[in-house]
């Protein structure tokens, strides 16, 4: 009798054990490649993102209350200035006369992915 | 991306509003040039920068135009979702170039929605263009003449893809029209645009 409960014990922590890998191992890929769901699901997984970072941003204001803290009052040098190698990436813009450029190297990571900027009069939103 | 005055949510790659009050609207895609630091200060001398001093140099990444150009030549093997592509989106169709074939082409004479278009790669796998290369009611076909200098079949004026514009020949300082590409991988261009065909997938 107790052998068989053991083995009942067992199976259902194996079982467990399996819906959680499954979770842990089919959930994320289909987050980054959801090609097959429709557009919709884009709202339940803003939900989980949200819920995601709110440990994250819960000591922060209410703009950053989805997200990461936002890219606003960037900084901008001029060439001689600017701390960047030759081979370095950039995104070179150029509106009405104004010539920026926005080294690749400092986009990266979420909280970097975004810069809110005006350039030439016109307000822009450089991403990678 | 989310923005903080609707709360709306918009797709970072092609700029459109998918759920919240601004959903629908499209932002505008603005033309960019992706090169290196040294070639983008060499053609405007006069650049400013963006920097962000909070970010400390040692933890940036380093992501150079050498290392752009190893993920350029990945070799010949099936189309994988991580592949890099350039897309551009004409009215109503959309089309997408395997990075790895531009790589070997370096020059590709094409057309979008019955318009002459021609793909450019840079010598350093850096910067793709694509531009209208229609002058007036003539279309031109373009090759490689010397690093990054394309030439035209019907007339032999040698242009500068970087600006569109002619050098020399009897086309001098004439303009091709550039069309706005994007950087992706090939999973995120086609989720939204999964009509899209690819140009070069073995």
């Amino acid at each position: 009798m107790p052998s068989k409960r053991i083995f009942l014990v067992l199976s259902l922590l194996a079982l467990t054990a399996l819906v959680m890998g499954a979770f842990f191992l089919f959930d994320w890929p289909s987050v980054l490649d959801s090609s097959s769901r429709p557009e919709t699901g884009w709202e339940e997984r803003r939900h989980r993102y949200a819920v995601d970072r709110s440990t994250y941003t819960s000591q922060r204001g209410e703009e950053e209350r989805y997200g990461f803290p936002l890219n606003i009052n960037v900084e901008h040098v001029a060439v001689q200035d600017a701390p960047l190698e030759d081979g370095e990436l950039v995104l070179g813009v150029v509106i009405n006369n104004e010539t920026r450029a926005y080294p690749v190297n400092y986009m990266m990571g979420p909280a970097n992915e975004i810069v809110n900027d005006t350039l030439g009069g016109k307000a822009i939103a450089p991403t990678w | 991306m989310y923005d903080t005055k609707t709360r709306s949510w918009w797709n970072q790659l092609f700029g459109r509003a998918i759920s919240g009050p601004m959903k629908g609207k499209k932002l505008v895609k603005l033309p960019y040039t992706m090169t290196t630091w040294k070639k983008w200060r060499d053609m405007h001398p006069e650049t400013t920068a963006y920097i962000k001093s909070s970010v400390p140099y040692h933890q940036q990444s380093d992501f150079s135009a050498e290392y752009f150009a190893s993920l350029a030549k990945k070799g010949d093997g099936p189309v994988e979702n991580t592949d890099l592509v350039i897309g551009v989106e004409g009215h109503v169709e959309a089309r997408a170039y395997l990075v790895r074939y531009l790589a070997r082409k370096r020059v590709i004479n094409d057309a979008l929605e019955g318009h002459p278009i021609v793909v450019f790669l840079s010598e350093d796998l850096a910067t793709a263009r694509i531009l209208d290369r229609s002058i007036g009611k003539r279309s031109l076909t373009f090759a490689l003449t010397q690093g990054d200098l394309l030439s035209d079949d019907e007339t032999g004026s040698v242009w500068d893809p970087m600006t569109g514009e002619a050098l020399s020949g009897p086309m001098k300082g004439k303009r091709l029209n550039s069309y706005v590409s994007t950087y992706s991988l090939w999973f995120a261009w086609k989720k939204y645009r999964s009509e899209s065909e690819l140009v070069g997938a073995p």
